[in-house]
């Protein structure tokens, strides 16, 4: 055949015009450089991870420090600084190779040497950790890239605890653990993507990308993979008043918004350059009782309580727009495989008569209850108020103590001060981490045969089991009252339209993202 | 005069053991505590409990007063649970950001304070006046935070004309620092220039009054210098009280302004410390705060002098 110059260029277009979607454009090819600047609630109470269970160090120090697992998009935990690791056939000894090749941030390798030292000091101080230690027999380290764990009891959640993203078991070097003596680390040294450069209080905290990561190989999926750091710099820019994240995301002082108010949504999606992102795990809006006081440790009063809610008023009045919140049974969020129903019929119940009556089959004689609640969060404070007259119809006399977020936790914390408390409960992977299930968390719910079915769940892995167990457990908290779930809800987030590849789940993941030339 | 201001600056001490001690025992009969603001929401009582025990908290309040004032008098502030740094230090840096808008903000409250309560006073009962005392009466009654929020929408946002928050340190941009301050020294000073205007229009109506004013005028000189040289000079004596005054309202008011703004000042400082129960740095800034007060009045008494020569501090 002849070769025509008009054919060829024909055919030319046409593998052009099948090809070139299937070519990612260049906008969206990851850009190298440029500082993320980032307008945070206000400045982290300490950036120990170890010590604390605030949300916002997380968000910051998990771009700094890295565990020996993370979670992905679905939770389920993942290696990071761990290669290989076994469980022995009798489910109680793990046994963790280490990745070589890691590098600290202050260059020193990565040993088994500074895991020890890391794992021990979480068990020492992180709640969840002593939680989980009390049940280790042994830890140890017979060379340098290996760490042995052997439990009392086999516990099958232990990859997801040292890889949770709160409070988390992160790895500093041994010498910056040594140093701190009992006190909060001086110096924030890890093997994360970033590294920690300065910290100016009420000015800004810095993070720089650091040359000597080395990534895993694997793709990048919730907070395990590969991580890429991006961008030259993070700044973490505290920043209070909401209305100011907002005009400095419009105006592109900042890139990235935390926590807007859900009211702001409707006119901020209308803006071509921003971007309101909802996440995509829902919190639980929550009063908790106090198990130990003589009107909440009765269970008919807690069911009183329970009966007379109209929940979609609570939550329609906490945070208005319905995108933002749902009324939903489970106390595992929707979306997570062992979510459950069980109990519904004890939600949103509407029932004014029936809780009279409970009150009565009580003995409730027009005791105060006191509920102590706040408005620094706005939510817990409306839902206060909101509940207040519906509780009074049906015979309750409430004394709803409006205080500062610091006199709540200080309260709550002795049990003669109060009866009921409002806080929330951010999604956790799996029921054994759920706060209003321990008997030691204020509130102390503390019921023997939830106890009973909290200990099968510890040790069983099968997905089956598990489930069945959990509608059990489920269930039984509903008849007992434990805690009111009001509902989930979801946070509003906002950023510019040139930041892309960010990631929600499990928390904010701005490895891996970059911002696009505009 | 050398021996006035010596005896002035020793009465500052029982002023300031009264300050500490007031202050003292009012931040730690506040329920909340710093260690369960630094473990976070979730954490267990055992776990706050034992934080405590750490940081010495749980020890009766009066071995805590008696120890914090045996280091007060050798002059150390302690040292901040969160900042992790000594409290003096932390006021020191954060002192930049707030002495340059204090002066910034005492500029604008100056500038047209002053003016509009001599041309109020000049033209009394006429628009100008009525008009002037009108923004003075909303100088005095808007909110700062409503006023910073609306300055930020109309002059950051929509004009693009200066940062929306935070502060550039005058050791790297003069300019940047002057431009992050505009905004907030403009929200500051405009609520102090009410109370100022309001000052000098009635002080000045008072010596407009007067005899000398009237032969002043009867000697044939220009009403300007009759009005700038005869009465503002005399008129200044009740305006430069409210400057005095104003200007520590302004440390004070700075602390809703910093926080809106976003400025890592001493004003911030305070309410971050309230908020987490940072008792060491919180004393601290009371001091502080306090000091500045007594101070700023001294010099205020001794600029009298200055404005009138009749009067003698002996």
């Amino acid at each position: 055949m002849r070769f025509l110059p008009g054919r060829a260029v024909a055919l030319a277009v046409i593998l052009a015009l099948v090809l070139l979607p299937l070519i990612p454009s260049a906008a969206q090819q990851p850009r190298r450089g440029g500082a993320l600047r980032i307008a945070h609630i206000g400045e982290p109470p300490t950036l120990d991870q170890h010590w604390t269970t605030a949300a916002i160090t997380g968000h910051i120090m998990n771009h700094v420090n890295e565990g020996l697992f993370a979670v992905n998009r679905k939770f389920e935990p993942k290696p990071v600084l761990v290669d290989k690791w076994t469980l022995s056939p009798d489910r109680l000894t793990y046994t963790f190779t280490l990745r070589r090749g890691v590098k600290f941030h202050n260059g020193k390798d990565l040993t088994s040497d500074d895991v020890k030292a890391s794992l021990e000091r979480w068990g020492r101080i992180a709640t969840r950790g002593r939680g989980l230690f009390a049940n280790v027999v042994s830890l140890t380290n017979p060379d340098p890239m290996t760490v042995v764990m052997k439990l009392r009891d086999p516990y099958a959640l232990l990859p997801l605890d040292l890889g949770w993203v709160g409070q988390s078991a992160v790895i500093f070097p041994k010498e910056v653990i040594d140093e701190a003596g009992t006190g909060p680390v001086k110096r924030f040294i890890s093997t994360g993507p970033y590294k920690f450069v300065e910290h100016l209080p009420d000015r800004h905290i810095r993070l720089d990308r650091f040359d000597g990561y080395a990534a895993r190989t694997e793709e990048p999926d919730g907070a395990t993979g590969r991580k890429h750091a991006y961008f030259d710099s993070i700044y973490v820019i505290p920043v209070p008043d909401a209305a100011v994240r907002i005009a400095g995301v419009k105006r592109g002082e900042y890139h990235f918004a935390e926590t807007i108010p859900p009211d702001e949504y409707d006119r901020l999606r209308t803006d071509p350059d921003l971007v309101p992102f909802i996440t995509e795990t829902a919190s639980w809006l929550t009063a908790v009782f106090n198990n130990r006081s003589p009107l909440m440790g009765n269970k008919k009063i807690r069911q009183a309580f329970q009966a007379t809610l109209d929940q979609e008023s609570v939550m329609r009045a906490a945070y208005g727009n319905p995108r933002f919140w749902r009324i939903d049974p489970g106390l595992m969020p929707k979306e997570h495989y062992l979510w459950t129903d069980a109990g519904k019929e004890f939600v949103n119940q509407k029932n004014t008569e029936r809780a009279r009556q409970l009150l009565a089959e009580a003995g409730y004689k027009g005791e105060p209850i006191r509920w102590v609640t706040t408005m620094e969060y706005v939510a817990y404070g409306t839902a206060g108020q909101v509940v207040k007259p519906m509780l009074e119809r049906a015979g309750f006399v409430v004394d709803l103590q409006i205080v500062d977020w610091a006199t709540l936790v200080a309260r709550r914390a002795r049990p003669e001060l109060w009866d009921v408390f409002s806080t929330a409960f951010s999604f956790v992977a799996d029921p054994v981490l759920l706060l209003s299930l321990q008997p030691s968390w204020p509130g102390w719910y503390d019921n023997r045969d939830m106890n009973a079915m909290m200990t099968l769940m510890r040790r069983h892995s099968d997905p089956k089991v598990r489930h069945d167990l959990w509608k059990r457990m489920q269930k039984l908290w509903y008849e007992d009252a434990g805690t009111i779930k009001f509902g989930d809800y979801f946070v509003l987030h906002l950023y510019r339209k040139e930041l892309k590849g960010y990631v929600n789940i499990p928390t904010h993941v701005w490895w891996n993202s970059w911002l696009e030339t505009r | 005069m050398t021996g006035y201001i010596f005896r002035r600056l020793i009465a500052l001490l029982p002023v300031l053991m009264i300050v500490a001690t007031v202050g003292f025992f009012l931040i730690y009969l506040t329920p909340g505590d710093p260690a369960s603001v630094m473990l976070g929401p979730d954490a267990t009582t055992e776990d706050v409990e034992n934080l405590k025990r750490l940081m010495g908290l749980d020890r009766p309040l009066i071995i805590q007063l008696v120890r914090w004032y045996g280091r007060t008098l050798q002059g150390d502030l302690g040292y901040s649970i969160f900042l992790q740094r000594p409290v003096l230090q932390a006021i020191i840096e954060r002192l930049e950001p707030t002495a340059v808008l204090t002066l910034m903000a005492l500029t604008v409250a100056v500038s047209i304070g002053i003016p509009a309560g001599v041309v109020s006073a000049v033209r009394r009962n006429t628009w100008v006046d009525q008009v002037a005392m009108g923004i003075a009466l909303l100088g005095v009654s808007v909110p700062t935070f409503w006023m910073g929020l609306n300055l930020i929408l109309f002059f950051s946002v929509y004009l693009g004309l200066f940062p929306v928050a935070g502060y550039v340190p005058l050791d790297q941009s003069v300019a940047g620092a002057f431009r992050s301050l505009v905004l907030p020294a403009f929200t500051l000073g405009f609520s102090a220039s009410a109370l100022i205007a309001r000052m000098t229009r009635s002080s000045m109506l008072e010596v407009l009054g007067q005899d000398y004013i009237r032969t002043a005028r009867a000697k044939g000189n220009l009403e300007q210098v009759v009005i700038y040289h005869h009465a503002l000079r005399n008129a200044m004596i009740p305006t430069l009280t409210v400057v005095g005054l104003a200007l520590g309202g302004l440390l004070a008011g700075s602390i809703v302004t910093e926080t809106v703004f976003a400025l890592p000042g001493v004003g911030r400082l305070v309410i971050s410390s309230v908020m987490r129960r940072d008792y060491p740095v919180v004393q601290g800034v009371l001091i502080f705060v306090a000091s500045t007060y007594v101070l700023v009045n001294l010099l205020i008494d001794l600029l009298y002098v200055y404005l009138d020569p009749r009067i003698k501090y002996a």
